[in-house]
């Protein structure tokens, strides 16, 4: 065991050096702007109009509950929006080092394989969460500080008051950060796989809306529950009355299962390929 | 680079085959979440609610969920479509009580769009609950909360049917000659005896001697049984429909179609 505290500094180091390349890279703090801002943008054009989006749940309450705004871009953003959030970091962040030819020189540093793996994927992992964070608060603060705190209607018709609805808008914000990791650890595997940035970014959004249109189709039971899309949706029994948390169980054990597939394959890809020939 | 188009190649591969595969899995027979029970328990409290909710616009007092008491029996696409999984063609009936509002039918209709992540959108009858926009107390035009309104069910609650059994009258075919029987059916809720009986009660009108005939019960479309009845001209009787097990076990909407024996009343001379 004397050789665990010689390993942590080596993540560290790495995750450092990461976190510093990602931060000089432009898109990062575009995206983390973009993730702030988007949510005001919306909510003012939303609160603007005369006809409310009663297509999405909670749609047909924007303008009487300002706690129903961040539910329905909730059900908007997991359509494409959260994939597309990770994946900017997370699909690129191994395949870049292919696009500029650099494995060669990282990998000759002292660094081992492991260590440069579990760094980049944790700082991967972290800047999923950072960027999720600042969406589902500047949706949230934005949506009540537009609309207000009234009380909300539930997904059975039952009046639910102002200081549990904000609880439960908080819980069904923190319910989609498992699918999110989800979605990381696959931007992170398809990053790995392809050694192609674009791929890297665009095949989890594209993954993810062919997983959500196999879940609307009928007859697909029990597929459903495996899709990586459908904990996305989770929260809905949050608003029930009696709640039901089941799909979040589920949801969550789904999420996990494909995220640890994910990086597991990810890993021993990554471990076996020869970088240096 | 061509290492990369093959791997972005053969992901385009997996993505089409996977669904495919689970197009062609995908049958009617696969067990569904979306069933009659779990959607019918659902939407009596979504109904409820949002029928108390109104109330309030309205000025209606002492209207609760509980006073309402709201039962529901649903369809899916008729009699020749199994009644499970999602879609655009469920019909549900909601039976309650509210005295403000007489509801001669029994029942109140219910349009119901079911989607496949268990949530859904439904219509209320806009005889009993008014149109979209409606005038509150204040003299404010608000949003009818019960004209149309969203739910979601548990897909793992009790899959167990309770029994309600809602009399609907039967819808004339399209084009049919409509002329106004001499019985009069009855509607709403009924409860099945111990044996699987259901009450009917019968109101003959101004029939010249009095009223006979057969009525052909179904429910949810299935065979029931056939009643005959001879009413006394401006009497009632009430009669007892035999239910199959399954039917009284299940319950459904049940349909009534009448043949009157007894000639209509002749058109007063003019």
């Amino acid at each position: 065991m004397n050789h665990t505290p010689t390993r942590r500094p080596g993540i560290a180091a790495v995750m450092s050096f990461e976190t510093r390349k990602l931060l000089a890279q432009k898109r990062t703090p575009i995206t983390l702007v973009v993730a702030a801002v988007i949510p005001i943008i919306i909510a003012i054009v939303m609160n603007g109009q005369a006809r409310p989006p009663k297509d999405t749940l909670f749609g047909r309450f924007i303008h009487d509950s300002g706690w129903s705004m961040p539910l329905l871009l909730l059900g908007f953003a997991g359509q494409w929006l959260l994939p597309l959030l990770t994946s900017i970091v997370a699909g690129d962040i191994f395949a870049s080092e292919d696009q500029h030819g650099s494995w060669k020189t990282i990998l000759t540093r002292s660094t081992s394989r492991t260590q440069l793996f579990v760094g980049k994927t944790f700082v991967a992992l972290g800047f999923a969460l950072v960027a999720y964070v600042i969406l589902a608060t500047s949706t949230i603060v934005a949506s009540v500080v537009l609309i207000g705190h009234q009380p909300l209607v539930g997904l059975n018709g039952q009046v639910i008051a102002s200081h549990d609805a904000a609880r439960l808008v908080i819980e069904s914000w923190a319910s989609v950060a498992a699918p999110l990791l989800g979605f990381t650890c696959l931007a992170i595997a398809l990053s790995v796989l392809t050694r192609n940035v674009a791929v890297g970014i665009a095949a989890p959004v594209a993954l993810g809306l062919v997983m959500q249109l196999v879940g609307a189709l009928g007859g697909v039971e029990l597929i459903r529950p495996l899709l990586l899309t459908t904990p996305l949706e989770a929260w809905h029994g949050l608003f029930a009355d009696p709640a039901f948390s089941g799909p979040l169980v589920v949801g969550l054990v789904v999420s996990a299962v494909w995220c640890i597939v994910s990086i597991t394959i990810a890993f021993v890809v990554f471990r076996r390929r020869d970088y240096l020939g | 680079m061509r290492h990369a188009r093959t791997t972005a190649t053969s992901l385009v591969l997996l993505v089409l085959a996977t669904v495919t595969m689970t197009g062609c899995s995908g049958g009617p027979t696969s067990s569904t979440t979306v069933t009659r029970p779990r959607l019918e328990r659902s939407l009596e409290r979504t109904y409820a609610n949002r029928y108390v909710a109104l109330s309030k616009v309205t000025g209606h007092r002492g209207v609760t969920a509980k006073s309402l008491d709201a039962h529901a029996v649903c369809d899916k696409g008729g009699p020749t479509v199994d009644d499970a999984g999602p879609g655009g063609d469920w019909i549900c009936q909601v039976a309650y009580t509210d005295p403000n509002v007489p509801n001669p039918d029994g029942s109140a209709k219910v349009e119901m769009n079911v989607h496949s992540n268990d949530c859904y959108t439904a219509a209320g009858s806009s005889k009993l609950v008014g149109p979209l926009n409606i005038v509150d107390t204040h003299g404010h035009q608000v949003v009818n909360p019960a004209f149309e309104f969203d739910g979601c069910f548990n897909p793992s609650g009790s899959g167990t049917p309770d029994g309600t059994l809602i009399i609907v009258n039967a819808v004339p075919l399209p084009g049919a000659p409509v002329a106004k029987p001499a019985l009069t059916l009855p509607t709403g809720l009924v409860t099945p005896d111990g044996r699987g009986r259901v009450p009917l009660l019968l109101t003959c009108g101004d029939a010249p001697t009095s009223c006979s005939g057969t009525i052909d019960v179904t429910v949810q479309g299935e065979a029931a049984s056939k009643v005959t009845y001879d009413v006394p001209s401006g009497g009632t009787k009430t009669l007892r429909a035999q239910l199959t097990r399954g039917q009284a076990r299940d319950g459904g909407i049940i349909t009534l179609t009448l043949h009157e024996r007894t000639p209509p009343p002749a058109p007063a001379p003019t």
